[in-house]
């Protein structure tokens, strides 16, 4: 959103620098139970992101002064690996890894039953191996997908996508180019059986009627993906999979 | 006389009028849900809705055999920390203090809970009830100590007849209720 | 904690075998786990790989970035090695600042590749006291079944043997293949009572009461080594360790070839 460039993100016949049209998400690809550890795990291929996601519990909840004696908590903690950028990233926690993590465990916590599980927390971790705009999306993606994996009970699986703006074009799942370089960013995921967001950002400039064409391609996006993640599910768990996996 | 498919979290199952919910389910307005994926069994004998998950959480029930470490012994009881469930790799989720009482060690008469039981010890047992907190018993056969060290020298104990073992390091010997496989666990 | 104890709960089992010559997966003392390789998985590097022995899984990242050399050394690159256990591999892996246990794996996974001197330094001056690439490796653990030092130690040379110096990125003319000498293989063996084997599982790993990694370059010579753990290793453990440590050093170098 910040920079500016000569290139043309999306040409006079509506198609993009990848070939894509507007309302085109990238190619995905989701795989469910991959990490023989974790209680539940997936990967993610979002156009040239890679994320890893695991799932433990519900176990005992650390730190222990964070317990509900009412619910379990979901904590998530989403990490950037160092060369997944094209700048070494540091090590470590910084502030926008702590922002992403806090928003993506409050969009699954509307879905998990945690009243099943006082005083328990369930853990979610997101790694991002490569990254190619849209992270978080991916992440929470393949999040839900590890905890439907994990035989969490949940109402729903929570798909993710971000719609943006891009040469004055409403656009579906920004690659690197039109988020750098385009004029408005709106990661969101939802509830697919009611339409529900329970994560929504923006960046950027939009006037209404943008926004709500951005949010309606969204929605169809997030529909799109959560076919995918169902599809993934069964074909981990239709083939006789190891469920202790 | 039930019916078996795949379904996922958020499928509506089936109505509560016909059925009640079951494990795997919730309900809402009158509609009742698939939590988990899993196989969906409608149970028309018991009017149940269930879903079958194939990775369901590591809750404790009644029946199940656990491994646990022996965290503290009393005049009437000991206590143990549960750390697994057998048959599952995956952590034991909800309550894993437990209590085992005095009559539940042995088959026999306890008099005195440290001549079957010590502080450390690693131990099977049995889940017996699980409100308003968790119980074990370790009267079967093969349920009680599975690995035990010397309390004077910390080596480990080998089981020298029934319910004897043995230190030969130090020479020492206690008594313990010791599961038949004492030795030689595979887990 | 939990794994831990199923381990010393498996302890006898494990133990009992070992006394005929027998592991619990069926291997002999000196196998390893089923070996696989992938490089160039991660676009965004400049080098890498992901190693799997058996259930246990890494990967290997390395970025090459220009930089200021170090005032002793001001014609050659620099090397910095750094390790990650993240909860993801397994669940008694905490987030947050480096355990000494990740500290020790990197520097070891460091030491192997510095001493054999795998990368040739000299070949990564840019500018003389100016500027030099400086090659980050990181490694993080993705599922974890014991045996990360070797685990790491090979995902690294794999990423660093496949890693190009990104030139045209900094404008320096065309990429070429990081310069690369030989291949430093490190092997662990761990000691269980008075037997050592090699490539330890999760639950052979904790009740080992030793371990020593040897690494070996191409010519069989050893380059770096490392005991870790409370117990001993006798002068002849040693010599059957370093013997171990040249056989199998020169069967997985084929492998990667």
């Amino acid at each position: 959103m910040s920079g500016t460039t000569d290139m043309i993100l999306v040409n006079k016949d509506g198609k993009r620098i990848d070939g894509r049209t507007p309302d085109e998400h990238r190619d995905i690809k989701i795989e469910a139970g991959v990490l023989a550890n974790a209680d539940g795990s997936a990967y993610v291929e979002i156009g040239k992101n890679k994320v890893l996601a695991a799932v433990y519990g519900p176990r005992e909840c650390h730190p222990r002064h964070l317990q509900d004696p009412t619910k379990a908590i979901i904590q998530c903690k989403y990490n950037m690996q160092t060369y997944s950028v094209s700048d070494r990233k540091r090590p470590g926690t910084d502030r926008r890894s702590v922002e992403i993590s806090k928003i993506t465990a409050e969009a699954l916590e509307k879905v998990v039953l945690t009243e099943l599980y006082p005083r328990a927390s369930i853990d979610v971790y997101i790694e991002i191996l490569q990254a190619n705009a849209g992270t978080r999306c991916a992440g929470l993606t393949a999040a839900s997908v590890a905890l439907a994996d994990a035989g969490i009970p949940m109402r729903d699986i929570v798909p993710a996508i971000a719609a943006g703006k891009a040469d004055g074009y409403v656009l579906l799942d920004l690659n690197k180019e039109e988020d750098n370089f385009g004029q408005a960013d709106v990661p969101m995921a939802i509830v697919p059986s009611t339409n529900e967001i329970v994560l929504l950002q923006m960046d950027g400039n939009m006037t209404r009627e943008e926004f709500d064409k951005a949010i309606e391609m969204g929605v169809r996006g997030c529909h799109d993906v959560y076919k995918l993640q169902k599809e993934a599910l069964l074909n981990r768990y239709s083939d006789g999979g190891d469920s202790d996996e | 006389m039930s019916k078996s498919r795949k379904v996922f979290p958020g499928d509506e199952i089936a109505v509560e009028e016909e059925y009640a919910a079951s494990d795997g389910t919730f309900v809402s307005d009158g509609k009742i849900y698939a939590s988990q994926i899993g196989d969906l069994v409608l149970d028309d004998d018991e009017y149940t809705a269930r879903v079958e998950s194939p990775n369901p959480p590591n809750i404790l029930k009644e029946g199940d055999i656990v491994y646990a470490v022996v965290a503290d012994i009393r005049k009437t009881m000991a206590t143990a920390d549960v750390v697994a469930k057998d048959g599952t790799e995956r952590q034991v989720g909800g309550e894993t203090y437990a209590t085992i009482h005095v009559s539940k060690i042995s088959p026999g008469y306890t008099e005195d809970v440290s001549k079957e039981l010590r502080k450390g010890d690693f131990i099977r047992a049995r889940v017996i009830g699980i409100k308003p907190s968790l119980q074990l018993t370790t009267k079967e056969e093969n349920l009680g100590v599975i690995r035990a060290l010397c309390s004077r020298c910390k080596e480990e104990f080998v089981r020298k007849g029934e319910n004897r073992l043995h230190c030969e390091e130090c020479n020492y010997t206690m008594s313990r209720k010791l599961a038949d496989d004492y030795g030689d666990v595979q887990i | 904690m939990s794994k831990k104890i199923i381990s010393e709960i498996r302890r006898d089992h494990i133990f009992n075998l070992l006394k005929e010559g027998k592991r619990s997966d069926g291997r002999k003392l000196d196998d390893f786990r089923e070996i696989k390789f992938e490089t160039g998985i991660i676009e965004s590097a400049d080098g890498s790989a992901v190693v799997e022995m058996g259930k246990t899984k890494v990967t290997a990242g390395v970025k090459i970035i220009p930089g200021t050399p170090f005032g002793d050394t001001p014609n050659l690159g620099v090397l910095t090695t750094g390790a990650e256990l993240i909860p993801l591999a397994h669940p008694d892996f905490e987030s947050g600042p480096p355990s000494p246990e990740s500290i020790e794996l990197a520097r070891v996974v460091d030491r192997g590749i510095r001493e054999s001197g795998m990368v040739d330094m000299s070949k990564l001056c840019i500018k003389e006291g100016e500027e030099v690439w400086m090659c980050f490796l990181d490694l993080y653990a993705i599922n974890y079944d014991g045996n990360l030092f070797d685990a790491f130690n090979l995902a690294s040379v794999l990423a660093l043997k496949t890693a190009i110096i990104p030139n045209e990125q900094y404008g320096k003319g065309e990429d070429v293949p990081l310069p690369i000498t030989c291949l430093p293989i490190s092997v662990t063996s761990a000691k269980l009572g008075s037997s050592l084997i090699l490539d330890p599982n999760f639950d052979e790993e904790n009740i080992s009461s030793a371990r020593l990694t040897v690494t070996t370059d191409d010519d069989g010579n050893f380059r770096a080594m490392q005991k870790g753990g409370q117990g001993s290793i006798t002068l002849d453990e040693l010599s059957h360790c370093l013997d171990m440590a040249v056989a199998k050093g020169e069967e997985i170098r084929k492998l990667i070839g």
